[in-house]
């Protein structure tokens, strides 16, 4: 196989979640040269598909201590570097019935024992600040949860990488891993919009593909055993509460409760499951959230369901189980294994130079982070320390001059309210102008897809998914990008399966109206081809 | 009491109470509906059976032989014909069109996408894509976001009418409001016109005049020298709603009643027979006394049928039973665009020979109630429901509006 290109570099990373790009951000800030190679966009994975919870780690403070210890000292350093990225909601834990009132000294006692600071909140106190709140909590703890938004965190890590000589090269996949001597030397990785080829020499290779580290170790003929645990997710059109709503009781499916922005998001379950794209969202898992949700919010279900997704938590499972640790089979609950994570080395099959990043959480990306680094510099004789922990990041600069988040509704509308030009609404749920869908489709360059545009402008994620703004997009990006007519309509045709698949897990009620609505647009006014059946690019 | 009270304004409600008003000129007549129906998100033309290759009525006819549960089947074979009739002599009252002369023979109309629809009867906008030739010429609007003619893979231009400094916030209705005055088609001739560059037609989208519809066809048409078609766009469809302003104006002018905006909420039952119904009403409900009932509230769209997350479907008003599956991952074909369509849009109550819905136990609910459009279940293995969507709720409504007129 001929390479198109060449490149080097001191460290590929394999993986654009949250660990891999705080890994090339560390790695560059050590002063090495660095490049991030990603199957799909940044924040496409298992970071991109969480709830949006910095874990005070209160979570786990009973039955994972160490991950409990992680998250909080985590927590405090996230939010002294990327304060942009955090919406500090605060976070309870509360006892409703039927929990078990037994639980409670022995998670504070978890609590205290790994540093984290709880309050207990009086329930008059509580219902004052949520009024929602199911009346029947008998215990609530404050404690130091927050939201934080992960595509932000990402992009973050990315151009301060950038602004370091750090390359991201987005939707290219690695096909091979090259060995020479028992040590790596660089890999081959295929550009999936092209269809070109990139080789990259490299010193040293850190793997931190989340779910697919598996596969990737595998390419180093490494094996590492991976449990999948798939977790699903669902965004209620309603902020139900102002504050992050933990179950203060062993964890189980849907007892945390997290507002982002203007809906809230209820979650999560957890299903181990065969393959790390595995992300299917059963109806049943549906309800089982809605379920809980009326435990902790009465009437919780009588919001609309707006958006369910899937994240496949990369849980290591290791031969040798440490005490208390359960194995993790197909269709079992994942919740037994640990989230903390273990940095792995492949020398003993000739990899030397290859490391192995797995398990963890979105809130300990950078401690992940910092002990692969550390341990990639200890192999290439390195001696810079990591100053992560004490270096700020820059607002993504896609944020603008105000900082503020561009897809926040308020700021949009602040914007358009205040703009003297055309100011075309071609999204009118979440309040996209056609200026910003050109900006984006042009700073996109070639191959862009609408589920690209979606993820930078929120483009069709609104109450109508996008019914009315698919077609309009695809006509503006035919005209913005000069694409024939067919790819255009083969772009929306795409999009609309793409939302669907995200939808369909939520048609009942209002939602399953909307949905007839949008297919009637797609095939009565518009007769949209049926596209053929494909693999899907991007997740 | 009123003779006939149809609950539903869409296509089965309306074209049931006008198929009444013919089929008994003195009838009192009253249509409740809690919106105004679906016929402003469809494009206004009768898809009967799209995928029928010869004789349109004739392929019905047969359709209904192969599935006795078919709502076709259900209205029995002369309903159709005689409700298509009967709606293109009121079409051509209302000056929108609509012919149907048998044999009827299914149509090829353009979409904005350039794919093509195959509907059997048609508003005058569609009408000119039969003879759109080589070379038709798609004509967009400067800075309107609902619509694109470069998608259409046809020649293509976007000319600037004198619309004002904001072109992009107009809906469909708006530019229709704006054709339907004369200098404006005038000044969009003047400019498609010094583009024409040999062009066989012009497509436009479907805003081509809302009150004076067929009179903005024809100028464009007298102007430009070549047949001028329309493209049905993202709703609100221009098409529908000229049909369901021209419609409830001509029921109105002879005397039928409609309220629009508050629902029924129950039905008022009186031995084996309907009394009536009450209506939500400000205080409390208010009482409506009708000799029969037309149910015609339509189906999960239409809004005559909810579900919700756990898989219930239930019908809301008289609570009949709900022909569907009750494992709802079953509802949805994995794709949106999945050719085989969807399981959910053939859920909806069952009916007799008759048309009146059935309870749970098999019979009728009651004598005097009927059931007329969407609202009614589809058999699966029969053709999808988007290619049957006006012809079954015009055949049932004709056949429901004769069959509730003969009670007592």
């Amino acid at each position: 196989m001929q390479a198109e290109t060449t490149l080097n570099c001191d460290v590929l990373v394999i993986g654009g979640g949250a660990t891999g790009a705080g890994v090339l951000f560390d790695l560059a800030q050590r002063g090495l040269r660095v490049i991030l190679a990603e199957q799909n966009d940044v924040a496409t994975g298992t970071s991109g598909r969480y709830h949006g919870l910095l874990h005070s780690g209160g979570r786990y403070a009973v039955r994972d201590p160490e991950s409990a210890r992680e998250c909080i000292e985590e927590n405090w350093i996230v939010r002294r570097i990327a304060p942009h990225t955090i919406e500090d909601t605060g976070g309870w834990f509360a006892a409703f019935p039927p929990d078990d009132p037994a639980y409670i000294p022995l998670w504070l006692e978890g609590c205290k024992a790994v540093g984290i600071p709880t309050e207990p909140v009086p329930l008059a106190q509580a219902l004052r600040e949520e009024p929602h709140l199911n009346p029947q909590a008998y215990a609530i703890y404050r404690v130091p949860d927050a939201a934080c938004d992960s595509f932000e965190l990402i992009h973050s890590l990315v151009e301060a990488a950038a602004a370091l000589g750090g390359v991201t090269l987005t939707y290219h996949r690695v096909c091979a891993i090259e060995k020479h001597g028992g040590k790596v030397i660089g890999a081959l990785l295929q550009n999936r919009r092209t269809g070109g080829y990139v080789r990259v020499h490299a010193h040293a290779i850190v793997n931190a593909a989340g779910p697919w580290a598996g596969e990737v170790a595998k390419l180093a003929g490494a094996d590492i055993h991976m449990t999948h645990d798939r977790g699903v997710m669902v965004a209620m059109n309603v902020r139900w509460v102002n504050t992050i709503i933990n179950r203060l009781a062993t964890p189980d499916d849907g007892d945390i409760l997290v507002p982002v922005g203007t809906v809230c998001v209820i979650g999560t379950t957890s299903v181990v499951v065969e393959r790390p794209d595995d992300l299917d969202i059963p109806a049943r898992e549906i309800t089982q959230m809605l379920d809980a949700g009326e435990v902790m919010i009465p009437n919780f279900r009588k919001a609309r369901a707006l958006r369910a997704w899937a994240g496949v938590r990369p849980l290591y499972d290791p031969p040798q189980k440490r005490a208390g640790e359960a194995e993790g089979g197909v269709g079992e609950d994942g919740r037994f294994i640990t989230r903390s994570f273990r940095a792995l080395s492949h020398a003993d099959v000739g990899a030397a130079g290859m490391l192995s990043i797995v398990g963890g959480k979105l809130t300990t990306y950078r401690q992940m982070a910092e002990k692969i680094s550390d341990e990639v510099c200890a192999y290439l004789g390195v001696s810079a320390p990591c100053r992560t922990a004490q270096t700020p990041l820059p607002k993504p600069t896609w944020l603008g001059n105000g900082g503020r988040k561009l897809h926040a509704l308020t700021h949009r509308l602040h914007q358009l309210e205040h703009a003297p030009t055309h100011n075309n609404l071609i999204c009118e749920c979440e309040i996209i102008t056609r200026d910003q869908l050109e900006t984006a489709i042009r700073a996109s360059g070639e191959g862009v897809s609408l589920d690209d545009l979606r993820r930078d402008l929120r483009l069709g994620m609104g109450p109508c998914q996008a019914g009315f703004c698919g077609y309009r997009a695809a006509g503006v990006l035919g005209e913005t990008a000069h694409l024939p007519p067919a790819d255009s309509i083969a772009a929306l045709a795409t999009f609309i399966e793409e939302r669907f698949r995200g939808n369909r897990p939520l048609l009942w009620g209002h939602q399953l109206r909307q949905a007839l609505l949008d297919e009637l647009i797609y095939r009565r006014a518009l007769g949209v081809p049926t596209p053929q059946p494909e693999a899907h690019a991007a997740d | 009491m009123d003779d006939l009270l149809i609950i539903g304004a869409g296509w089965a409600g309306l074209s049931a109470a006008a198929f009444a008003l013919h089929l008994k000129p003195k009838a009192k007549i009253r249509v409740i509906a809690q919106g105004i129906g679906s016929l402003v998100v469809t494009p206004g033309w009768l898809s009967l059976l799209d995928s029928a290759q010869g004789e349109v009525l004739a392929a019905v006819r047969d359709l209904a032989a192969r599935h006795p549960d078919h709502p076709y089947a259900l209205a029995g074979a002369e309903a159709l014909e005689r409700a298509v009739r009967l709606f293109a002599q009121i079409g051509a009252e209302i000056e929108l069109g609509y012919q149907a002369e048998p044999p009827l023979y299914n149509k090829r109309v353009f979409t904005a996408l350039g794919s093509l629809q195959t509907p059997a009867i048609l508003p005058y906008g569609y009408q000119g894509a039969a003879q759109a030739g080589e070379r038709p010429l798609f004509v967009g609007f400067e800075g309107w976001r609902d619509y694109y003619p470069s998608l259409s893979g046809e020649p293509h231009v976007l000319i600037a009418p004198p619309i004002g400094a904001r072109p992009w916030d107009l809906t469909p209705t708006d530019y229709a409001r704006h054709f339907d005055q004369p200098p404006f088609r005038a000044e969009v001739a003047r400019q498609v016109k010094a583009r024409l560059n040999g062009a066989t037609s012009v497509a436009f989208p479907a805003v081509l005049g809302l009150e004076h519809h067929a009179e903005t066809v024809q100028s464009l048409q007298d102007r430009l020298g070549v047949p001028v078609f329309e493209l049905p766009t993202l709703p609100p469809s221009v098409p529908g709603a000229r049909l369901y302003n021209k419609l409830r104006r001509y029921l109105l002018d002879r005397g039928v009643r409609l309220q629009i905006g508050h629902p029924v909420v129950r039905g008022v039952r009186e031995g084996k027979r309907l009394a009536g119904v009450e209506v939500a009403a400000a205080g409390k409900p208010q009482f409506f006394g009708a000799r029969a009932v037309i149910l015609a509230t339509g189906n999960l769209y239409g809004g005559g049928l909810f579900s919700d997350d756990s898989g219930r479907v239930w019908e809301g008003i008289f609570d009949l039973p709900v022909q569907h599956n009750s494992d709802r991952q079953t509802w949805f074909s994995a794709r949106m665009l999945a050719a085989e369509g969807h399981a959910v849009h053939r859920f909806g109550i069952r009916a007799d020979a008759q048309l009146k819905p059935l309870a749970a136990e098999g019979a009728p609910l009651a004598e005097n109630l009927f059931a007329a459009g969407h609202i009614l279940a589809q058999p699966s293995e029969s053709p999808s429901p988007f290619e049957t969507a006006e012809g079954v709720a015009l055949a049932t409504a004709y056949r429901a509006a004769q069959l509730a007129l003969t009670q007592p």
